[in-house]
């Protein structure tokens, strides 16, 4: 691995730049970037590539400028492992990273220009999810079914029933009134 | 497609029909229903009798109508455990499917589809669980015939990211990608059956059987193999039911109901198989089906008379098998095949919540009791479960009305108990002794079938030692019974409001189901669910106290369980006393003695996942939106997956790019589930919101996403799910 170079930006606050720098890593450890030595050369990088560049004329923060410019390296290498446009390539290129264990497996390759073993490129072009084998489909649908005595006798009563919800409560009413009516009455006999 | 296409014909020499021809099951049938009428019989005219002093008042005659259909239902548990004693003692039963089963059977097997149907359910579980099966197929070299599909209804966004996440890495783990899929469904329309039918209508007919999973079930691969096995050999079967076993259960209610499951069920489960034969029924997971008649035929018909056009039955399980069993199939009870296990509900009141949706499944099947070419035994299971809760309502009114008549005997009518006449006047022994004769018969047949399974562990030395010994045996069967006993008031209470609300047409929820037992029970929970069974158990016993003292006394156990309903239900839903129990050796069951390998494992798989650390308080609440927003691999895969169904959908309208600002600008909690569940369903904007939140100045973000940007690196190194990193 290559030795850490000194880093002067000649523009931006040292704060702006610390800031950006804990961005930075935040992202690169969200992609699992384990390794403190790769993650610092890969930040400073970054960052490299943001000083290099003139100062910002419309205000964008550092930190901005530092994430879209570690974003860009890494559609860069997805693009060019994937061998797909930047575009298309991003979420496969991500998706192809975690299927093949490429972080754990090549610690120290991961938005490396050079240096990417092959089978990890063969493995993250290969690799793709699948929600479900190739589709068979079938035609299910309910067989006809004489449903007898019930639905002659019950279904229209049952239907008014449930979507009527006054009709409901009354019967309920009637119901506890005339138990309570009984119970009345026959205690009294 | 024709059931043929599919079938292996060639495997008919020792099936299962040769075993038991339609004669046969006929006079099995008319043995077991004889005796089942008898005993209702004889009980009937002792009531009768009891009541007819001289004729029957209004109220006698209502509490003899309800004592006929009880007292069948009574006698038909006993005579059912009675058949299936009688076929234990004799040391099993000639017409069992598992009879057919090959020794050294090593015919090539059709590729087989797992099916685990979930809704919210406890990820670590559902995946731990088939990690272990994966792995047990895998040791006996047949983890290539087995297709896993995780059929997600999953609405909660947490849960959903959870398992793509879990999905992914159990993969990778197990090298299952193209064994193991996962399918999150868009609208869970007719839920879990709904959620059945569309696996079968996209890959239903890639394969010849499915086997049907709950989150929480877990079957051995030797079991899996051999139910295959079971139908090549079978080819008229067209559902096979196992009889899972409860495992895993660590509270006081959980092991009291694995205790007597265990205990008490093979006697049911062996009685069952003696009359019902190859006219089974199918409880709606640890099956296997044959998925070309299923597809062609158990289509589940609409319900009549519901607001929505499409209503489907809740409980599709019943219906699924008498629509099975009227296309020629057979639907056949596996109950002695080992290695099926099943979690059970952890607390009375967790039971009672799956017991209202269940009541509402079986009260729907009285729409089909009448239905044309559906086989009697199929309308015997409908109305078996139908009775299974409305039977509650009836013993509630029974007790009511019983209580209500002793009032009238003691206070109004001219006439006492001792006015001899029949079988009191024969015997010389006057009405109130013959009533104490009933209830001593009554009792000895709810009682019997746990004698009788009692006698089947006490005799067989091995069974003995796997249920602790003889005095554990002894004392686990006097604790159940003392707690069921104290239970079964307030289940009936339970039940009949049930039956009553569903009837009034309350709505009954689709919730996800507690299956774990990490603090299920508090005591707000004890009090909302149990006020009413105390209020009922107070006023109940003052009201029968004022009638007589001898009637409060003989109905005190009733009393006892609805008063201490709330502290009974919390004891119940404790970890503690069950561990206590478990210290010396109670409750304990051969599953816990000579633990399964696969049971095993997964416990400490699952041991192993709770002990990492969880994520920190604040994120908890969002952690899977979190994730696939912030997650950059995450991200990938949910929107992967997104691609492949939803491959032509465009830029997000004005809709989604509000949501979008809301999110960033006031994080997740400024949206509602279904929002959050909008932006999880758009590939662009999933894309695009994860670029945002990393690009965006924390001036332009919530704080939460910055705290959320800072915390979420600080223990994770691999993409592990959301509480259990």
């Amino acid at each position: 691995m290559d030795a850490l170079t000194p880093f002067v930006p000649v523009w931006g606050a040292p704060e702006e730049w610390n800031q950006a720098y804990e961005k930075v890593e935040n992202y690169l450890r969200a992609f699992r970037v384990e390794s403190r030595l790769h993650r610092a050369r890969l930040i400073q990088m970054a960052l490299q590539r943001v000083a290099d560049r003139p100062p910002p004329t419309d205000g964008t923060p550092l930190t901005t400028l530092a994430v879209r410019e570690v974003q860009a390296m890494m559609q860069e290498w997805f693009a060019r492992i994937m061998q797909e446009p930047q575009n298309v390539s991003d979420v496969q290129g991500r998706l192809g990273l975690l299927l093949c264990d490429g972080q754990t497996r090549w610690p120290y390759c991961f938005l490396e220009p050079d240096r990417i073993p092959e089978e990890m490129v063969a493995k993250m072009q290969k690799a793709m999810l699948r929600a479900g084998p190739d589709l068979q489909v079938s035609n299910m649908v309910p067989r006809e079914i004489d449903l007898g005595l019930m639905p002659e006798f019950f279904g229209d009563a049952l239907e008014t029933f449930q979507k009527q919800p006054v009709i409901r409560a009354v019967i309920l009413w009637t119901l506890l009134l005339g138990l309570l009516g009984f119970l009345f009455w026959h205690t009294r006999r | 497609m024709s059931a043929d296409s599919t079938t292996n014909t060639t495997a008919t020499a020792t099936n299962v029909t040769a075993l038991i021809d339609g004669r046969r099951l006929t006079q099995r049938r008319i043995v077991f229903f004889s005796i089942m009428l008898l005993l209702a019989t004889v009980a009937t005219w002792i009531m009768a009798d009891i009541l007819w002093r001289g004729g029957l008042t209004r109220t006698e005659l209502f509490v003899f109508t309800l004592f006929v259909p009880l007292f069948l239902l009574v006698s038909f548990g006993f005579t059912q455990a009675l058949a299936g004693f009688w076929m234990l003692w004799r040391g099993g039963d000639a017409v069992n499917i598992t009879r057919t089963l090959k020794e050294n059977d090593d015919a090539p097997l059709p590729v087989t589809a797992i099916a685990i149907p979930i809704y919210n359910e406890d990820v670590s579980q559902v995946y731990e669980g088939l990690r272990i099966m994966f792995r047990s197929l895998e040791a006996l070299g047949k983890a290539d015939r087995f297709d896993f599909f995780i059929l997600s209804d999953s609405n909660d966004p947490n849960k959903w990211i959870e398992e793509e996440v879990s999905w992914v890495e159990l993969c990778k783990q197990v090298k299952g990608f193209g064994r193991i899929f996962y399918r999150h469904r868009q609208i869970p329309i007719n839920r879990k059956s709904g959620n059945i039918s569309d696996f079968c209508r996209r890959w239903g007919s890639r394969y010849r059987y499915m086997v049907i999973l709950d989150a929480d079930s877990l079957m051995s691969g030797k079991a899996l193999v051999s139910l295959v096995r079971l139908m090549e050999t079978n080819p008229r079967a067209g559902i096979i039911q196992t009889a899972p076993e409860l495992i895993r259960s660590k509270t006081l209610y959980g092991r009291l109901l694995q205790f007597a499951s265990t205990l008490y069920g093979p006697v049911f489960l062996a009685g069952m198989n003696f009359w019902q034969g190859n006219e089974g029924n199918y409880w709606g997971h640890n099956a296997i089906i044959r998925l070309a008649p299923f597809i062609e035929h158990c289509a589940l018909p609409d319900i009549p008379g519901q607001p929505s056009a499409t209503a489907k039955f809740m409980s599709h399980d019943y219906v699924e098998a008498a629509l099975m069993l009227r296309s020629g199939y057979e639907v056949w009870l596996a109950y002695d095949l080992p290695g099926s296990y099943e979690g059970g509900p952890p607390s009375l009141i967790e039971n009672a919540r799956r017991d209202r949706r269940w009541c509402k499944g079986n009260l729907q099947h009285a729409w089909l009791l009448f239905a044309k070419g559906i086989k009697h035994t199929s309308r015997l299971h409908l109305m078996l479960g139908i009775f299974s809760y409305v039977s509650s309502l009836l013993w509630f009114l029974l007790l009511t009305a019983g209580s209500y008549q002793c009032y009238q005997e003691w206070y109004i009518l001219p006439r006492g108990y001792d006015y001899d006449v029949g079988l009191s006047r024969l015997l010389d022994i006057g009405g109130a002794r013959l009533a104490l004769a009933l209830f001593l018969f009554t009792m000895s047949l709810l009682l019997a079938p746990k004698f009788f399974s009692w006698l089947l562990a006490a005799r067989d030395a091995q069974r003995r030692r796997r249920f602790g010994g003889m005095f554990r045996l002894c004392s686990g069967c006097l604790i159940e019974q003392i707690f069921s006993m104290l239970v079964a008031p307030v289940q009936m209470l339970f039940h009949s409001f049930f039956v009553v609300a569903i009837w009034l047409g309350l709505k009954v929820g689709w919730g996800a189901q507690k299956r774990d037992a990490s603090g299920v029970v508090d005591w707000g929970d004890a009090i909302r669910m149990h006020a009413l069974h105390m209020f009922a158990g107070v006023i109940g016993g003052t009201i029968a106290h004022q009638i007589h003292p001898t009637l409060f006394w003989w109905m005190s156990p009733v009393f006892a369980g609805l008063v201490l309903a709330i502290p009974f239900s919390m004891l119940l839903g404790q970890t503690e006393p069950a561990l206590a129990l478990a210290r010396v050796g109670l409750l304990t069951t051969p599953q816990e003695i000579g633990v399964p390998a696969e049971v095993a494992q997964l416990e400490r798989n699952l041991s192993a996942i709770r002990e990492r650390i969880p994520p920190p308080e604040r994120l908890r609440s969002d952690y899977g939106f979190m994730q696939v927003l912030l997650d950059p691999l995450v991200n990938s895969v949910h929107v992967s997956l997104l691609r492949q169904r939803h491959k032509h959908r465009g830029e997000p309208g004005e809709y989604f790019r509000a949501l979008e600002e809301r999110v960033l600008r006031d994080g997740p909690s400024a949206l509602n589930r279904r929002e959050k569940t909008a932006l999880l369903l758009h590939p662009v904007s999933m894309s695009r919101l994860h670029q945002k939140i990393w690009l965006l100045p924390d001036s332009q973000l919530s704080p939460w996403w910055t705290m959320a940007m800072r915390q979420y690196n600080i223990l994770t190194s691999q993409p592990e799910t959301a509480l259990y990193r």
